[in-house]
Protein backbone atom coordinates (compact mmCIF):
# COMPACT_ATOMS: atom_id res chain seq x y z
CA UNK A 1 0.00 0.00 0.00
CA UNK A 2 2.93 2.61 0.78
CA UNK A 3 4.08 1.89 -2.69
CA UNK A 4 1.05 2.55 -3.87
CA UNK A 5 0.44 6.35 -2.36
CA UNK A 6 4.38 6.81 -2.99
CA UNK A 7 3.65 5.96 -6.68
CA UNK A 8 0.52 8.05 -6.63
CA UNK A 9 2.85 11.06 -4.86
CA UNK A 10 4.93 10.70 -7.86
CA UNK A 11 3.02 11.22 -10.28
CA UNK A 12 0.98 14.36 -8.96
CA UNK A 13 4.49 15.60 -8.37
CA UNK A 14 5.08 15.20 -12.48
CA UNK A 15 1.74 16.56 -13.06
CA UNK A 16 2.55 19.81 -10.78
CA UNK A 17 6.06 20.16 -12.21
CA UNK A 18 4.77 19.59 -15.67
CA UNK A 19 2.12 22.41 -15.47
CA UNK A 20 4.85 24.72 -14.02
CA UNK A 21 7.32 24.07 -16.73
CA UNK A 22 4.71 24.19 -19.54
CA UNK A 23 2.51 26.78 -17.92
CA UNK A 24 5.17 29.41 -17.51
CA UNK A 25 6.36 29.84 -20.94
CA UNK A 26 2.67 30.38 -22.20
CA UNK A 27 1.88 32.94 -19.50
CA UNK A 28 4.77 35.04 -20.48
CA UNK A 29 3.95 34.27 -23.77
CA UNK A 30 1.09 35.43 -23.74
CA UNK A 31 1.67 38.65 -21.63
CA UNK A 32 4.21 39.40 -24.26
CA UNK A 33 2.14 38.87 -27.26
CA UNK A 34 -0.02 41.52 -25.91
CA UNK A 35 2.77 44.07 -25.56
CA UNK A 36 3.31 43.56 -28.48
CA UNK A 37 6.47 40.55 -29.48
CA UNK A 38 8.27 39.68 -32.93
CA UNK A 39 7.84 37.07 -34.44
CA UNK A 40 11.01 35.50 -33.74
CA UNK A 41 10.47 34.90 -30.06
CA UNK A 42 7.06 33.85 -30.65
CA UNK A 43 8.69 30.57 -32.58
CA UNK A 44 11.50 30.62 -30.03
CA UNK A 45 8.86 30.19 -27.02
CA UNK A 46 6.91 27.67 -29.34
CA UNK A 47 10.46 25.76 -29.69
CA UNK A 48 10.76 25.73 -25.88
CA UNK A 49 7.10 24.26 -25.39
CA UNK A 50 7.81 21.58 -28.04
CA UNK A 51 10.87 20.82 -26.07
CA UNK A 52 9.29 20.76 -22.91
CA UNK A 53 6.16 18.61 -24.13
CA UNK A 54 8.30 16.06 -25.75
CA UNK A 55 10.20 15.97 -21.87
CA UNK A 56 7.03 15.27 -20.45
CA UNK A 57 5.68 12.90 -22.47
CA UNK A 58 9.45 10.63 -22.32
CA UNK A 59 8.89 10.51 -18.13
CA UNK A 60 5.50 9.64 -18.64
CA UNK A 61 6.21 6.98 -21.35
CA UNK A 62 9.05 5.82 -19.21
CA UNK A 63 6.74 5.45 -15.98
CA UNK A 64 4.27 3.39 -18.15
CA UNK A 65 6.01 1.28 -19.47
CA UNK A 66 7.59 0.10 -15.88
CA UNK A 67 3.61 -0.86 -15.97
CA UNK A 68 2.98 0.87 -12.78
CA UNK A 69 0.42 3.16 -13.91
CA UNK A 70 -2.01 1.11 -15.30
CA UNK A 71 -4.75 -0.65 -12.43
CA UNK A 72 -6.64 -3.10 -15.28
CA UNK A 73 -10.28 -3.98 -14.91
CA UNK A 74 -10.36 -7.42 -14.75
CA UNK A 75 -13.34 -9.46 -16.50
CA UNK A 76 -14.65 -10.47 -12.32
CA UNK A 77 -13.84 -7.64 -9.81
CA UNK A 78 -11.76 -10.47 -7.73
CA UNK A 79 -11.11 -8.47 -4.32
CA UNK A 80 -8.42 -10.28 -3.02
CA UNK A 81 -8.63 -7.77 -0.01
CA UNK A 82 -11.89 -10.45 0.75
CA UNK A 83 -10.40 -13.79 0.04
CA UNK A 84 -6.87 -13.03 1.44
CA UNK A 85 -7.40 -10.90 3.69
CA UNK A 86 -10.97 -10.29 5.70
CA UNK A 87 -10.89 -14.53 4.92
CA UNK A 88 -7.80 -15.59 5.74
CA UNK A 89 -7.25 -18.05 2.59
CA UNK A 90 -4.29 -19.36 2.26
CA UNK A 91 -2.08 -18.39 -1.66
CA UNK A 92 -1.80 -21.30 -2.14
CA UNK A 93 -5.59 -22.47 -1.77
CA UNK A 94 -6.41 -20.69 -5.26
CA UNK A 95 -2.59 -20.73 -6.93
CA UNK A 96 -1.94 -23.95 -6.15
CA UNK A 97 1.33 -24.70 -8.27
CA UNK A 98 2.95 -22.10 -6.07
CA UNK A 99 5.22 -24.13 -4.35
CA UNK A 100 5.31 -27.17 -6.45
CA UNK A 101 5.65 -25.94 -10.19
CA UNK A 102 7.17 -23.22 -12.25
CA UNK A 103 4.15 -21.24 -12.48
CA UNK A 104 1.95 -20.39 -9.51
CA UNK A 105 -1.42 -21.02 -11.95
CA UNK A 106 -4.37 -19.10 -12.22
CA UNK A 107 -7.22 -20.97 -10.89
CA UNK A 108 -9.72 -22.35 -13.36
CA UNK A 109 -13.44 -21.97 -13.07
CA UNK A 110 -14.24 -25.02 -11.44
CA UNK A 111 -11.50 -24.65 -8.63
CA UNK A 112 -14.02 -20.99 -8.02
CA UNK A 113 -17.37 -23.19 -7.98
CA UNK A 114 -15.72 -25.40 -5.49
CA UNK A 115 -17.07 -22.69 -3.09
CA UNK A 116 -19.42 -20.37 -5.10
CA UNK A 117 -21.93 -22.85 -5.43
CA UNK A 118 -22.64 -22.59 -2.29
CA UNK A 119 -21.31 -19.07 -1.06
CA UNK A 120 -22.51 -15.86 -2.57
CA UNK A 121 -25.25 -16.62 -4.53
CA UNK A 122 -26.90 -13.00 -6.07
CA UNK A 123 -23.78 -10.71 -5.77
CA UNK A 124 -23.45 -9.48 -9.19
CA UNK A 125 -19.95 -10.53 -9.29
CA UNK A 126 -19.98 -13.82 -8.63
CA UNK A 127 -22.96 -14.22 -10.76
CA UNK A 128 -20.96 -13.48 -13.64
CA UNK A 129 -18.26 -16.58 -12.01
CA UNK A 130 -21.87 -18.84 -12.49
CA UNK A 131 -22.13 -18.00 -15.96
CA UNK A 132 -19.41 -18.96 -17.16
CA UNK A 133 -19.48 -21.71 -15.41
CA UNK A 134 -22.74 -22.70 -16.50
CA UNK A 135 -21.93 -21.61 -20.32
CA UNK A 136 -18.49 -23.76 -20.03
CA UNK A 137 -16.04 -20.90 -20.64
CA UNK A 138 -13.22 -19.58 -18.98
CA UNK A 139 -12.68 -16.13 -17.48
CA UNK A 140 -9.59 -14.23 -19.13
CA UNK A 141 -8.28 -12.73 -16.26
CA UNK A 142 -5.50 -9.90 -17.30
CA UNK A 143 -2.01 -11.14 -16.22
CA UNK A 144 -0.38 -8.24 -13.69
CA UNK A 145 3.44 -9.39 -14.16
CA UNK A 146 4.25 -10.38 -17.26
CA UNK A 147 7.82 -11.40 -18.29
CA UNK A 148 9.73 -12.03 -21.47
CA UNK A 149 9.69 -15.17 -22.94
CA UNK A 150 13.51 -15.20 -22.77
CA UNK A 151 13.34 -15.32 -18.81
CA UNK A 152 12.01 -18.03 -16.90
CA UNK A 153 10.84 -17.91 -13.81
CA UNK A 154 10.22 -20.51 -11.39
CA UNK A 155 7.93 -19.79 -8.68
CA UNK A 156 9.06 -23.08 -6.89
CA UNK A 157 12.34 -22.33 -6.50
CA UNK A 158 11.74 -19.28 -4.97
CA UNK A 159 9.46 -20.76 -2.19
CA UNK A 160 11.84 -23.72 -1.87
CA UNK A 161 14.12 -20.70 -1.08
CA UNK A 162 11.95 -19.43 1.65
CA UNK A 163 10.97 -16.17 -0.51
CA UNK A 164 6.90 -15.08 0.21
CA UNK A 165 4.80 -14.38 -2.02
CA UNK A 166 4.37 -10.51 -0.85
CA UNK A 167 8.00 -10.12 -1.61
CA UNK A 168 7.28 -10.14 -5.15
CA UNK A 169 3.60 -9.25 -5.63
CA UNK A 170 2.79 -6.55 -2.73
CA UNK A 171 0.50 -7.09 0.43
CA UNK A 172 -2.19 -8.80 -1.70
CA UNK A 173 -4.34 -9.55 1.34
CA UNK A 174 -5.51 -5.68 0.96
CA UNK A 175 -5.47 -4.72 -2.68
CA UNK A 176 -9.58 -4.21 -3.57
CA UNK A 177 -7.91 -4.42 -7.21
CA UNK A 178 -4.37 -6.12 -7.61
CA UNK A 179 -1.80 -4.50 -9.24
CA UNK A 180 1.56 -4.24 -9.77
CA UNK A 181 4.44 -3.27 -7.25
CA UNK A 182 7.46 -4.06 -8.00
CA UNK A 183 9.30 -3.55 -12.09
CA UNK A 184 10.63 -6.94 -12.35
CA UNK A 185 13.20 -5.79 -14.68
CA UNK A 186 16.44 -7.65 -14.52
CA UNK A 187 18.31 -4.82 -11.87
CA UNK A 188 15.23 -5.66 -9.60
CA UNK A 189 15.78 -9.43 -9.44
CA UNK A 190 19.12 -8.97 -9.27
CA UNK A 191 19.32 -7.12 -6.91
CA UNK A 192 17.84 -9.43 -4.25
CA UNK A 193 19.39 -12.50 -6.08
CA UNK A 194 22.96 -10.80 -5.06
CA UNK A 195 21.85 -9.84 -1.47
CA UNK A 196 20.21 -13.43 -0.66
CA UNK A 197 23.97 -14.92 -2.04
CA UNK A 198 21.28 -16.53 -5.18
CA UNK A 199 22.19 -17.83 -7.96
CA UNK A 200 23.13 -14.93 -10.48
CA UNK A 201 24.80 -17.42 -13.76
CA UNK A 202 22.85 -16.52 -16.65
CA UNK A 203 21.19 -19.91 -17.29
CA UNK A 204 19.41 -19.78 -14.06
CA UNK A 205 17.02 -17.75 -15.64
CA UNK A 206 18.09 -17.30 -19.28
CA UNK A 207 17.52 -20.45 -21.42
CA UNK B 1 42.26 -19.20 -14.08
CA UNK B 2 41.38 -22.83 -13.73
CA UNK B 3 37.62 -23.25 -13.25
CA UNK B 4 36.00 -24.11 -9.98
CA UNK B 5 33.48 -26.21 -10.56
CA UNK B 6 30.29 -26.77 -8.48
CA UNK B 7 28.96 -30.33 -6.89
CA UNK B 8 27.97 -31.28 -10.67
CA UNK B 9 30.12 -31.88 -14.13
CA UNK B 10 27.71 -32.39 -16.32
CA UNK B 11 28.66 -35.13 -18.80
CA UNK B 12 27.33 -37.17 -22.26
CA UNK B 13 28.68 -40.61 -23.28
CA UNK B 14 27.18 -41.83 -27.00
CA UNK B 15 27.95 -45.19 -27.39
CA UNK B 16 28.34 -45.71 -30.89
CA UNK B 17 28.14 -49.08 -30.79
CA UNK B 18 24.78 -49.05 -30.02
CA UNK B 19 23.86 -46.36 -31.99
CA UNK B 20 21.34 -47.40 -34.90
CA UNK B 21 21.17 -44.08 -36.66
CA UNK B 22 17.50 -44.02 -35.85
CA UNK B 23 17.07 -39.89 -35.78
CA UNK B 24 14.79 -40.34 -32.68
CA UNK B 25 17.25 -37.76 -30.69
CA UNK B 26 17.01 -35.40 -33.77
CA UNK B 27 13.17 -35.40 -33.62
CA UNK B 28 13.19 -35.32 -30.03
CA UNK B 29 15.82 -32.05 -30.05
CA UNK B 30 13.67 -30.20 -32.06
CA UNK B 31 10.50 -30.71 -30.28
CA UNK B 32 11.57 -30.23 -26.74
CA UNK B 33 13.84 -26.98 -27.59
CA UNK B 34 11.41 -25.24 -30.43
CA UNK B 35 13.33 -25.20 -32.68
CA UNK B 36 11.64 -24.46 -36.04
CA UNK B 37 11.38 -27.02 -39.26
CA UNK B 38 14.25 -27.21 -41.37
CA UNK B 39 12.73 -27.08 -45.06
CA UNK B 40 14.50 -28.00 -48.11
CA UNK B 41 15.26 -24.79 -49.21
CA UNK B 42 17.44 -24.37 -46.12
CA UNK B 43 19.21 -27.43 -46.37
CA UNK B 44 20.75 -26.23 -49.52
CA UNK B 45 21.53 -23.29 -48.58
CA UNK B 46 23.42 -24.77 -45.92
CA UNK B 47 21.17 -22.71 -42.74
CA UNK B 48 19.50 -25.92 -41.23
CA UNK B 49 19.43 -25.87 -37.57
CA UNK B 50 20.00 -29.16 -35.77
CA UNK B 51 21.32 -28.88 -32.07
CA UNK B 52 21.96 -32.46 -32.73
CA UNK B 53 22.63 -34.56 -36.03
CA UNK B 54 23.93 -37.65 -36.93
CA UNK B 55 26.17 -38.18 -39.39
CA UNK B 56 26.64 -41.01 -41.13
CA UNK B 57 29.48 -42.44 -43.17
CA UNK B 58 29.99 -45.26 -45.47
CA UNK B 59 32.37 -48.34 -45.30
CA UNK B 60 32.26 -49.68 -48.09
CA UNK B 61 29.99 -49.76 -51.37
CA UNK B 62 26.56 -49.64 -50.76
CA UNK B 63 25.21 -53.29 -51.38
CA UNK B 64 27.73 -54.58 -49.10
CA UNK B 65 28.74 -51.56 -47.00
CA UNK B 66 27.99 -50.82 -43.51
CA UNK B 67 26.92 -47.44 -42.14
CA UNK B 68 28.67 -45.77 -39.10
CA UNK B 69 26.65 -43.08 -37.38
CA UNK B 70 27.96 -40.46 -35.18
CA UNK B 71 25.21 -38.33 -33.51
CA UNK B 72 26.59 -34.33 -33.00
CA UNK B 73 25.85 -32.00 -30.42
CA UNK B 74 27.82 -29.17 -28.91
CA UNK B 75 30.50 -30.99 -26.87
CA UNK B 76 30.38 -28.54 -24.31
CA UNK B 77 33.87 -28.09 -23.91
CA UNK B 78 36.00 -27.18 -21.12
CA UNK B 79 38.80 -25.08 -23.13
CA UNK B 80 35.88 -23.99 -25.96
CA UNK B 81 36.95 -22.13 -28.48
CA UNK B 82 33.71 -20.41 -28.70
CA UNK B 83 34.07 -18.98 -25.58
CA UNK B 84 37.16 -16.20 -26.09
CA UNK B 85 36.06 -15.02 -29.42
CA UNK B 86 32.31 -13.83 -28.12
CA UNK B 87 32.78 -9.84 -27.59
CA UNK B 88 29.75 -9.55 -25.37
CA UNK B 89 30.06 -13.04 -22.71
CA UNK B 90 26.68 -14.04 -24.38
CA UNK B 91 28.42 -17.85 -24.49
CA UNK B 92 30.21 -18.12 -21.30
CA UNK B 93 30.90 -21.64 -18.72
CA UNK B 94 29.05 -22.30 -15.98
CA UNK B 95 30.13 -23.97 -12.42
CA UNK B 96 28.86 -26.96 -14.14
CA UNK B 97 30.42 -27.61 -17.04
CA UNK B 98 27.93 -26.41 -19.28
CA UNK B 99 28.79 -24.10 -22.54
CA UNK B 100 26.10 -21.81 -21.98
CA UNK B 101 24.31 -19.65 -24.46
CA UNK B 102 22.40 -16.40 -23.36
CA UNK B 103 20.44 -15.38 -25.91
CA UNK B 104 19.15 -12.01 -24.64
CA UNK B 105 22.78 -11.10 -24.83
CA UNK B 106 23.74 -12.59 -28.20
CA UNK B 107 24.33 -9.79 -30.71
CA UNK B 108 24.52 -11.79 -33.68
CA UNK B 109 28.35 -11.19 -35.04
CA UNK B 110 28.76 -15.26 -35.65
CA UNK B 111 32.12 -15.39 -34.18
CA UNK B 112 31.37 -18.28 -32.16
CA UNK B 113 30.21 -20.15 -35.45
CA UNK B 114 32.85 -19.82 -36.83
CA UNK B 115 35.21 -20.62 -34.56
CA UNK B 116 33.96 -23.86 -33.29
CA UNK B 117 35.74 -26.68 -34.64
CA UNK B 118 32.45 -29.35 -34.63
CA UNK B 119 29.71 -27.10 -35.97
CA UNK B 120 26.96 -27.21 -33.58
CA UNK B 121 26.15 -23.18 -33.43
CA UNK B 122 23.66 -22.04 -35.34
CA UNK B 123 22.08 -18.62 -36.31
CA UNK B 124 18.73 -17.69 -36.82
CA UNK B 125 18.75 -16.33 -40.36
CA UNK B 126 15.20 -15.82 -40.36
CA UNK B 127 12.25 -15.29 -37.20
CA UNK B 128 11.21 -18.82 -36.26
CA UNK B 129 7.96 -19.67 -37.82
CA UNK B 130 5.30 -22.23 -36.88
CA UNK B 131 2.23 -22.79 -38.70
CA UNK B 132 -0.69 -21.42 -37.06
CA UNK B 133 -1.66 -24.61 -34.65
CA UNK B 134 1.71 -25.33 -34.24
CA UNK B 135 1.97 -22.87 -32.01
CA UNK B 136 0.33 -24.20 -28.98
CA UNK B 137 2.81 -27.48 -29.16
CA UNK B 138 6.37 -25.18 -28.17
CA UNK B 139 7.37 -26.36 -25.24
CA UNK B 140 7.38 -22.87 -22.39
CA UNK B 141 10.55 -23.96 -20.77
CA UNK B 142 12.50 -22.97 -23.60
CA UNK B 143 12.33 -19.65 -25.18
CA UNK B 144 11.66 -19.21 -28.87
CA UNK B 145 14.67 -17.66 -29.98
CA UNK B 146 14.46 -15.16 -32.40
CA UNK B 147 16.26 -13.48 -35.53
CA UNK B 148 19.67 -12.38 -35.60
CA UNK B 149 21.56 -14.27 -32.67
CA UNK B 150 22.99 -17.73 -32.67
CA UNK B 151 21.53 -20.70 -30.26
CA UNK B 152 23.00 -24.49 -29.60
CA UNK B 153 22.44 -27.41 -27.29
CA UNK B 154 22.13 -26.52 -23.85
CA UNK B 155 22.39 -30.14 -22.56
CA UNK B 156 18.53 -29.27 -21.78
CA UNK B 157 19.63 -27.11 -19.31
CA UNK B 158 15.74 -26.32 -18.65
CA UNK B 159 15.30 -30.11 -17.35
CA UNK B 160 18.92 -29.55 -15.09
CA UNK B 161 17.17 -26.72 -13.17
CA UNK B 162 13.79 -28.34 -12.95
CA UNK B 163 15.41 -31.44 -12.00
CA UNK B 164 17.44 -30.30 -8.87
CA UNK B 165 14.19 -28.32 -7.46
CA UNK B 166 12.42 -31.42 -7.54
CA UNK B 167 15.53 -33.19 -5.69
CA UNK B 168 15.70 -30.11 -3.28
CA UNK B 169 11.68 -30.17 -2.57
CA UNK B 170 12.07 -33.62 -2.18
CA UNK B 171 14.86 -33.31 0.03
CA UNK B 172 17.34 -35.45 -1.56
CA UNK B 173 20.25 -35.18 -3.63
CA UNK B 174 20.03 -35.87 -7.48
CA UNK B 175 20.41 -39.57 -8.42
CA UNK B 176 22.33 -41.11 -11.21
CA UNK B 177 19.53 -41.26 -14.01
CA UNK B 178 17.27 -38.30 -12.67
CA UNK B 179 18.03 -35.80 -15.40
CA UNK B 180 17.67 -36.70 -18.91
CA UNK B 181 18.03 -34.25 -22.11
CA UNK B 182 15.27 -35.04 -24.63
CA UNK B 183 17.85 -36.97 -26.95
CA UNK B 184 18.56 -39.41 -23.90
CA UNK B 185 15.49 -39.69 -22.86
CA UNK B 186 14.20 -40.59 -26.56
CA UNK B 187 17.15 -42.76 -27.56
CA UNK B 188 15.94 -46.39 -28.01
CA UNK B 189 19.14 -48.19 -27.93
CA UNK B 190 20.28 -46.61 -24.95
CA UNK B 191 23.23 -45.25 -26.56
CA UNK B 192 22.72 -41.51 -25.12
CA UNK B 193 23.87 -41.53 -21.52
CA UNK B 194 23.47 -38.69 -19.39
CA UNK B 195 25.03 -37.70 -15.62
CA UNK B 196 27.19 -36.17 -13.68
CA UNK B 197 30.66 -37.52 -13.75
CA UNK B 198 31.87 -35.89 -10.32
CA UNK B 199 29.84 -39.09 -8.85
CA UNK B 200 32.23 -41.28 -8.83
CA UNK B 201 28.99 -44.29 -8.80
CA UNK B 202 27.43 -42.51 -11.90
CA UNK B 203 27.06 -44.98 -15.09
CA UNK B 204 28.57 -41.85 -17.21
CA UNK B 205 32.05 -41.94 -15.10
CA UNK B 206 32.06 -45.60 -15.43
CA UNK B 207 31.65 -45.56 -18.96
CA UNK B 208 34.03 -42.03 -19.11
CA UNK B 209 36.84 -44.87 -17.91
CA UNK B 210 35.78 -47.41 -20.51
CA UNK B 211 38.92 -48.31 -22.96
CA UNK B 212 36.53 -47.82 -25.97
CA UNK B 213 36.24 -44.45 -25.19
CA UNK B 214 37.46 -41.10 -27.01
CA UNK B 215 36.53 -37.42 -27.33
CA UNK B 216 35.95 -35.84 -30.68
CA UNK B 217 38.83 -33.94 -32.35
CA UNK B 218 40.56 -34.41 -29.22
CA UNK B 219 43.79 -33.48 -30.99
CA UNK B 220 42.66 -30.09 -30.78
CA UNK B 221 42.54 -29.41 -26.80
CA UNK B 222 39.23 -28.65 -26.40
CA UNK B 223 38.90 -31.25 -23.61
CA UNK B 224 35.08 -31.69 -24.75
CA UNK B 225 32.27 -33.23 -22.04
CA UNK B 226 30.88 -35.56 -24.63
CA UNK B 227 32.91 -38.94 -24.40
CA UNK B 228 31.97 -41.17 -27.52
CA UNK B 229 32.53 -44.94 -27.03
CA UNK B 230 33.39 -47.28 -30.14
CA UNK B 231 35.26 -50.11 -30.58
CA UNK B 232 38.31 -50.10 -33.29
CA UNK B 233 38.31 -53.03 -35.25
CA UNK B 234 42.19 -53.23 -36.89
Amino acid sequence: MRSVTKALGFIAALFLLGAVLILTPIISLATRLIAGLTRKRLAMGLALLAILVGIGSAVGYFWVSRGFAEIPSQPVDFPHSLHAGALGVSCLFCHRGAATNPAAEFPSVEQCMFCHRVIGKGNPEVEKVVAAWEAGQPINWLRINRLPDHVHFDHQAHSLAGVTCSTCHGQVEGMAKIHKIRSLKMKDCLSCHRAKNAPTECSTCHY
Amino acid sequence: MPEQYSLYKWTMVIDLDRCTGCQACVVACQAENNISFNTEDRFHQHRVMEWIRVERYWDGEFPQGRAHFIPILCQHCNNAPCEPVCPVYATHHNEEGLNVQTYPRCIGTRFCANNCPYQVRFFNFWQPQWPSRMHNQLNPNVTVRYRGIIEKCSFCVQRINQGKRRAQREGRQIRDGDIMPACVQACPPSALIFGNIKDTASRVYRLAQDKRSYRLLADLGTDPNVVYLKKVEY
